[in-house]
């Protein structure tokens, strides 16, 4: 899996902080400036750096510029227009012409590589998605190519129609390019006249074509008028579908609606025996240094060397945070006592959870299984009952309170209650990790060698620069 | 600045309600006026800078776990047929009174901890024996600021309770913004807005490599990937986006 990378969208809101999430590419962008206490959303292809990501990711920066400057329209002004019976395409495909030439005239590149579809065009298109996608393509790259296609699907836009395309999307790139705040009164009059030139005759007419700027453009505008604490997580949610999944999270999201956590117990039974008794615990290193048993005289010796000519004996450093496991069905055969020893004998005084719904899959339980140098018993572990996942947010919650580094180890497929999958849960999951700063690692195995591989480092960093001695 | 920002910053700002422009001026009080201070926040705020700037005379100490206690306090060396005593770093600043900056004092091994615990007791009751036999007090002046990027939780309750201060700077030193922004209009500000979202925030030490490069006249893109690497793109565009005026201003 390709790591998401990390946009800077505080930057050009000016605030903060924000949810990021990815989606696919045909999916476009969408973004929500934060306010109050609320948590913005930055939502884009942040998989893939082809120049339509590029692309879709600057257009989002302009949005959430134009908003930290107030060039954009108020909600009112919005909300307005749709009473006035206007199509949200028009509304939205002539603001995002504004916020392109917003970008374009401060030197952003990468906005022109927009493209207004993908799959190709059908050889029936309505006059109104005709014309909104002619003036929309104005200042992009391939908009001559993108205006031909259209008018070859299109007979019937004259040359009329066109001059009064071209005079409207001029005016709109003249807005933002010359930064200006959008005057709310010229806006409404140009959109009714393109509406009703062009159609459509009903603000309710939907074509698969609109819809992606449409989705976007309703979280943009729609969470800005519940002033009364709308998250935009819970807009995203109450929209479900309109939620591209993030990558690597993407069966588990398929579900739609509310689904709640699961309750959960968490259970600490007695942690009764030591993880020093653990084989190869005592294990020590050498370390040379200036102090100890006179053990490298080379180093002492030879003009080149350090002078670290001293060795002492170190225990092992190690993870002293919190592990927590998904036992899950998905997980459940990553989890055996022998795994778990390994774990303990790598990190003993590490705290270990365990996590897994009850066999009826409407409450989960939380097993500790070893805290401050102790561990449980392997019958206690063995006799554990775990089904499903059930109860990941309350679980991450618990994570979230102990001590860091946290680390989650679960394939990131997250349920609730029935075990069943839905949008809110995943989102719970992301926003929780995001602010406990979890780690997630896939599998038990990997986080071992991850350790592994963390100590070799480590042990290489001792040994250090010496001198080879055939080169003397 | 927006609305939306001064409305993220409602949540507990302690240098605005102890009535200082920001905490780093906090930071600054600190050190001049308590002999032990704990500063931590993110790596690249400033946090070493602040200490070491503090005073004429600074030594600067970058633990980690490897470091010996010898290292810090002294040890023996030869010299011909004879062996004599080299003060470390810590002895020469407790000697001479200077400011000692220990960095990544979480990172210090439990001796070094265990050894620090007597450099940072209060200074009547504050002393070394040196191996030497020398009893070294405190002299005037000698002050210890530590640094670290993690939370003071993460130190051993006997050290953390020396100091007298404990400073979180989640945020850039107010100096390093203002001068970004006198090399470069609003960067400063982007380098600054950036930490409202932590998680995303710009290393301040790679925003000085990029506005270095762009003003020794390398391309700003070519700039841009040799800083920021995989987020060059995303970077330029939200600064493109924000209205930042680069020197050659060509992106």
């Amino acid at each position: 899996m390709r790591q998401l990378l990390k946009p800077a969208p505080s930057i050009a809101a000016g605030a903060g902080p924000f949810v990021v999430r990815d989606s696919p590419e045909d999916a476009g962008g969408c973004c929500v400036p934060p306010r109050r206490a609320r948590l913005g959303l930055f939502q884009s292809p942040l998989s893939v750096s082809s120049p339509l990501a590029l692309g879709i990711r600057a257009h989002e920066y302009g949005h959430l510029a134009l908003w930290r400057h107030k060039l954009e329209l108020p909600f009112r002004s919005i909300r307005r227009l749709r009473w006035d019976g206007i199509h949200e395409v028009w509304i939205q495909g002539m603001l995002d012409v504004v916020v392109n030439h917003f970008m374009m005239a401060r030197g952003n590149r990468d906005i022109a590589e927009l493209v207004l579809w993908r799959q190709g065009l059908c050889t029936e298109l309505p006059l109104w998605i005709a014309a909104n996608f002619y003036a929309r393509a104005e200042g992009l790259k391939n908009a001559s190519l993108i205006r031909m296609s259209l008018l070859a699907r299109r007979a019937d836009l004259t040359n009329e129609d066109l001059e009064v395309l071209d005079e409207a999307s001029k005016r709109l790139a003249r807005w933002g390019t010359k930064m200006l705040p959008l005057p709310r009164r010229a806006f409404r009059e140009m959109l009714t006249e393109l509406q009703k030139r062009f159609g459509p005759d009903s603000p309710t007419v939907e074509h698969p074509l609109a819809q992606i700027g449409l989705r976007i453009a309703l979280v943009e505008t729609e969470c800005r008028e519940t002033d009364d604490g709308l998250d935009p997580e819970d807009y995203l949610i109450r929209k479900g579908a309109s939620v591209p999944s993030s990558v690597g999270h993407r069966d588990a999201r398929a579900g739609d609606g509310y689904v709640p956590w699961g309750p959960m117990d968490i259970l600490a039974p007695p942690l009764t025996h030591r993880c020093s008794n653990l084989p190869g615990i005592a294990q020590r290193k050498m370390v040379c240094g200036y102090n100890g048993a006179f053990r490298y005289p080379n180093r002492a010796l030879l003009p080149a060397a350090d002078g670290r000519a001293f060795g002492r004996r170190r225990t092992r450093s190690a993870h002293h945070g919190t592990l927590l496991i998904d036992c899950s069905g998905s997980m459940s055969d990553q989890v055996t006592h022998e795994r778990l020893m390994a774990v303990l004998k790598r990190c003993p005084t590490a705290t270990i959870g365990l996590y897994a719904g009850r066999p009826a899959n409407e409450s989960g339980s939380l097993l500790i299984a070893a805290r401050n140098g102790m561990h449980v018993a392997r019958e206690v572990i063995d006799n554990w009952a775990h089904a499903g996942n059930v109860v990941d947010g309350p679980a991450l919650q618990w994570l979230s309170q102990q001590k860091s580094p946290r680390i989650w180890v679960s394939d990131g497929a997250v349920t609730g209650v029935n075990d069943q999958t839905a949008a809110n849960l995943s989102l719970d999951v992301d926003i929780l990790t995001v602010k406990a700063r979890i780690r997630r690692v896939r599998t038990l195995s990997n986080y071992l060698k991850e350790e592994e591989e963390q100590a070799n480092k480590e042990e290489s960093k001792e040994e250090m620069w010496f001198p080879d001695l055939d080169m003397l | 600045m927006s609305k939306a920002n001064n409305s993220q910053k409602k949540q507990w700002d302690p240098g605005e309600w102890a009535g200082v422009a920001s905490i780093w001026k906090l930071a600054e009080v600190a050190i001049a006026k308590l002999s032990r201070v704990f500063l931590w926040g993110p790596p690249g705020v400033g946090k070493s800078f602040l200490a070491f700037h503090a005073g004429n005379s600074t030594i600067q100490v970058t633990l980690a776990e490897d470091l010996t206690v010898q290292e810090l306090m002294g040890h023996w060396v030869p010299d011909r047929v004879e062996w004599h005593f080299h003060l470390g770093p810590v002895c020469r600043a407790y000697r001479d009174g200077s400011i000692l900056v220990l960095n990544e004092i979480g990172r210090a091994s439990g001796s070094v901890q265990d050894f620090l615990l007597g450099v940072l007791d209060a200074r009547g009751v504050a002393s070394l024996a040196l191996p030497n036999g020398e009893l070294l007090t405190p002299a005037k002046g000698f002050k210890v600021v530590g640094t670290s990027n993690t939370s003071p939780e993460q130190l051993d309750p006997a050290l953390r309770s020396r100091f007298e201060a404990e400073i979180h700077l989640p945020v850039p030193n107010t100096a390093l913004v203002e001068e970004l922004d006198r090399r470069c209009e609003g960067l400063g500000g982007a380098l600054a807005d950036s930490y409202l979202d932590p998680e995303r925030a710009l290393d301040p030490r790679r925003v000085a490599s990029f506005i270095h490069l762009v003003c020794q006249a390398v391309p700003v893109r070519q700039a841009a990937v040799l800083t920021f690497g995989e987020r060059a793109p995303d970077i330029l565009s939200a600064l493109q986006a924000r209205g930042v005026r680069l020197p050659c201003d060509n992106y």
